[in-house]
């Protein structure tokens, strides 16, 4: 019996008996975050929309027939902008650098060697500024002129030497870089998309040059605002600094007439002191404050009070050049990189235009939207988009309307939740845990008249994030998913900007 | 004939534990076979752990070192979809002035799993020189499992999110603080696993149908063959998990097998055998690696041409019996070719993967001590013939191979 138990105890014990995994941790390390302090509530803001930006985007399947290799029509009819666009981004300038910035071509004006590269300035003989290839193709076609400079007595003795015309070693340099080139361009997806790309490679490198374009665009925006802000601030300086030391009221009559004088005198000078809007302006009234002749009108005892010193002439005088040299470099300066800072958003509207018509004409199918805007007008029906947004509520009103042009033969439309081609645009509070901060998103729908849907991203509720910053205004910008009428789908994005009210 | 009357009927069950794995030995060889009509129990508990193995270069890893791999922002195109979403981590890739081998960290992981299987063995002498039996391996787990990142990579962490702010791409950025911060986790949702979690569990093995045949028997030798089916019966690898301890493997194996003892005094015997376990070919499903390093996938394929890889196995031992206390110890030497997939759904690379590192070797090493009361309850003295021993196997080198210690409980009873 006492074996018996002791056999059906074992058997139990056998058959039952588990054990407990040892606890486990594995190692952790998280980068510390920091949160988003962005939302600024109490500023107002413009209901007109200052530019949306609103496209499907091709699949593999729509780029099986579409290429962009420089040298085609897409690249050449549009050069300044993609070299401009190209060399300030990224990737385009470490490339522009390792490659294109490493052979100055210093064109040779005449003589036996004209139109050869030498590999610095020559003075009269070469071009004082050097031209840069600009592609890898480009390379290939000055790499000849590079080769067989012959002997020309203005050219320095030296000029078989590495600092004039380029020697065989660097020849031979310039080949492999060519070729490393060629290959480098095939996989930084910014050197053109190759007929022989694998459909995937392609939809992978025509969204990766729409993204870049559209960060090349949003820095232009901003070297605009930067530059922008500080030509107003260097226009408060001159104006502060010199435009209002001196004021000008101009004579009337008496022997003086078109003189100035510092302070206005009844019925002898005119009553409001000259504009001076610019040193130009300043620099043409210098001479105004020069040669005043004795005037009976002043009152003797206050002639200084009217008329400039000798000390005050040449301070003006000194100002007149301070101020020139800063208008002419600094301000000139501003001005001119607002403008490049302008100049690049516009380019990469273009091209990313350009891009989408080539791969619609190849495809078949509609990837384009515009909408009428501040910055893109609607000047055949005048329609423009307004978006009341309440920055305390955080709110966006059904009465909102977008005019867009989803190229379905309506032109412009006006589509809005109270119109019923729309759902509201609803703002929602969501939360960083990690970042520890609370953001926002929108959500909405677009129900187009052919069909289509376009909705805000639904993966994971994630919607257009809601952004305010000095620079944009309030951005809504995100992810759209366009439901075509023939069932298939394409992801796109959409970027809402509005400013805010001065 | 006294000490062939009654022995112990040991089986090697190789791979039943893991699935494809190859397996520690869990008993020493024997040519011994039942006597017609007696009828033998025999129950093991097999206790193990599972913490550390040795890798395909034979150096001894911990079990969760596959977990512990960089990041870098190639894998993360590489876990997207689509060539939009791809676009977008290569354009702040290359606007943050990184490259696809930029490491942003690397993952963690910890596991320890502790089986307890209950091999139920039922044999029976059907002539003097043919034995069947039937084991029925029921497999009790413990599983903890964690897993981490370390991010190392700070300067281009906050690049990377300096630009997602400027931008105003919160809820991107969102999305990148939350799967960065725990991206096995994140991959699992995504791509509709069970989640990461603890386990336990009982699970049933395969079960193994085993015939022994006494081909030869002379007073000093002793010499049977051995032919086993083992039978697809227990739970197989869920696809859906991440980590997963099967019951079994989910295809038949045939086992054949020789075994020879020399008698070479009146206690001692020195055993050897040699087996091959064939495993069939069968169909699987299983998630398809994107990449070589990691089998998560959101890929699946049902219809996976599989060909798990045969193993042989050599031992040899030396044992002694004295009055019912035993002794013994042994030496085992395995190998298993590599798994071979295929599949029509995706190419062909990702179904080689699913058999990286499926080579195996082993050496192991064998004690066992025990007890019987066979020579008590011949000469009257026990009301039974019973038989209890404690078995203990350690893994010396090997490959791919697990390398923890099990030991073994073992009881019989014969009737």
């Amino acid at each position: 019996m006492k074996n018996l138990l002791f056999i059906t105890t074992l058997l139990l014990l056998l058959s039952s008996c588990g054990r407990e995994a040892n606890p486990v941790s594995a190692p952790k390390q998280l980068l510390e975050v920091s949160a988003n302090d962005y939302l600024e509530a109490e500023k107002n803001l413009e209901t007109e929309v200052r530019e949306i930006n609103f496209f499907s985007l091709p699949n593999e399947e729509d780029l099986a027939n579409f290429s962009f290799e420089q040298g085609d029509s897409l690249f050449e009819s549009n050069l300044n902008a993609w070299g401009r666009v190209l060399s300030n981004h990224q990737v385009g300038t470490n490339f522009a650098n390792k490659y294109f910035h490493k052979y100055p071509c210093f064109k040779v004006k005449e003589g036996s060697n004209e139109g050869k590269c030498l590999l610095n300035e020559v003075a009269g003989v070469t071009s004082f500024i050097p031209d840069y290839s600009y592609s890898c193709e480009s390379m290939v076609a000055s790499y000849g002129l590079y080769q067989n400079i012959v002997y020309d007595e203005r050219i320095p003795s030296s000029f078989t030497e590495e600092e004039f015309a380029a020697s065989t070693e660097t020849l031979s340099t310039m080949l492999n870089d060519i070729k490393s080139c060629f290959f480098e361009a095939k996989t930084n997806h910014m050197a053109g998309i190759s007929k022989s790309l694998s459909t995937l490679d392609k939809e992978i490198s025509f969204s990766t040059y729409i993204f870049n374009i559209a960060n090349v665009r949003d820095k232009g925006w901003r070297i605009n605002k930067s530059y922008l802000s500080k030509e107003n601030k260097l226009k408060d300086i001159l104006e502060e600094n010199y435009f209002k030391n001196f004021s000008c009221y101009q004579v009337r009559k008496g022997p003086n007439k078109r003189k100035c004088y510092l302070k206005k005198l009844s019925r002898i000078t005119k009553s409001k002191p000259e504009k001076i809007r610019s040193c130009e302006d300043l620099e043409e009234l210098t001479p105004m404050f020069e040669g005043i002749v004795e005037d009976t009108a002043i009152p003797a005892d206050s002639r200084s009070k009217y008329v400039i010193s000798e000390s005050d002439l040449n301070r003006l005088k000194n100002d007149v050049l301070e101020c020139k040299k800063m208008e002419g470099g600094k301000l000139k300066r501003y001005q001119s990189l607002a403008h490049e800072g302008r100049t690049l958003r516009d380019d990469g509207k273009i091209l990313v235009r350009e891009l989408l018509s080539q791969a619609e004409i190849k495809s078949g199918r509609k990837f384009l939207t515009t909408a009428a805007t501040i910055h893109d007008e609607d000047t055949s029906t005048g329609k423009l988009s307004e978006i009341f947004i309440d920055l305390n509520e955080m709110t966006i009103s059904d009465d909102t309307r977008l005019a867009i042009d989803f190229q379905t033969g309506e032109g412009f439309k006006y589509y809005g939740p109270s119109l019923g081609n729309m759902t509201s645009m609803v703002i929602k509070r969501k939360y960083n845990a990690v970042a520890n901060y609370t953001y926002y998103t929108v959500h909405f729908k677009f129900f187009v008249s052919n069909g289509m849907v376009v909705e805000t991203d639904p993966t994971e509720d994630k919607g257009l994030s809601f952004d305010t910053n000095s620079t944009f205004g309030v951005r809504m910008s995100g992810k759209m998913l366009f439901h075509y009428p023939d069932g298939s789908k394409r992801k796109g994005v959409m970027k809402i900007e509005v400013s805010y009210k001065n | 004939m006294n000490r062939l009357i009654i022995s112990t009927v040991i089986f090697a069950l190789t791979g039943s534990l893991y699935a494809t794995n190859m397996k520690a030995p869990i008993s020493l060889p024997t040519a011994k076979t039942l006597p017609k009509g007696v009828r033998n129990i025999n129950l093991k508990g097999v206790f193990a752990s599972a913490s550390e193995k040795y890798n395909t270069f034979g150096n001894p890893v911990g079990l969760s070192d596959p977990m512990y791999t960089n990041v870098t922002f190639g894998d993360l195109i590489l876990g997207k979809d689509d060539g939009f979403d791809k676009a977008g981590i290569i354009s702040k890739m290359q606007l943050v002035g990184a490259t696809e081998d930029t490491i942003l960290g690397e993952t963690t992981g910890d596991i320890n799993v502790k089986p307890t299987v209950t091999v139920p063995v039922f044999a029976w002498g059907i002539t003097n020189k043919w034995t069947a039996a039937i084991a029925v391996p029921v497999m009790k787990y413990s599983m903890n499992v964690d897993s981490g990142i370390r991010q190392t990579n700070a300067d281009i962490y906050n690049k990377v999110q300096t630009e997602l702010m400027n931008d105003g791409l919160h809820a991107e950025r969102e999305e990148l603080n939350r799967k960065f911060a725990a991206p096995l986790e994140a991959k699992i949702i995504e791509y509709g696993y069970r989640p990461l979690a603890n386990e336990e569990g009982t699970k049933l093995g395969d079960i193994a149908l085993v015939n022994r045949l006494k081909a030869w028997e002379d007073k000093n030798n002793a010499l049977t063959l051995t032919g086993a089916v083992v039978l697809p019966t227990g739970e197989e690898l869920d696809p859906d998990k991440v980590v997963d301890i099967p019951g079994g493997d989910g295809q038949t194996d045939i086992v054949v097998g020789i075994n020879h003892d020399f008698y070479f005094a009146k206690y001692f015997t020195f055993s050897s055998g040699l087996s091959y376990t064939a495993q069939l070919s069968d169909t699987v499903e299983r998630r398809v690696p994107i990449q070589r390093k990691s089998t998560v996938s959101k890929d699946r394929d049902n219809n996976i041409d599989r060909n798990l890889g045969d193993i042989t196995t050599a031992q040899m031992a030396s044992n002694i019996n004295y009055r019912g206390y035993s002794f013994g110890m042994g030496y085992t030497f395995s190998y298993k070719s590599g798994d071979k997939y295929s599949g029509s759904k995706y190419e062909q690379t990702r179904y080689d993967w699913l058999g990286k590192d499926s080579v195996q070797n082993m050496q192991a090493l064998t004690a066992k001590v025990g007890y019987d009361t066979i020579t008590l309850f011949k000469e009257g003295k026990f009301i039974a013939p019973l038989a209890i021993s404690l078995t203990h196997t350690r893994v010396l080198d090997g490959k791919n191979m697990v390398n923890d210690p099990l030991t073994v409980l073992d009881f019989n009873m014969f009737f």
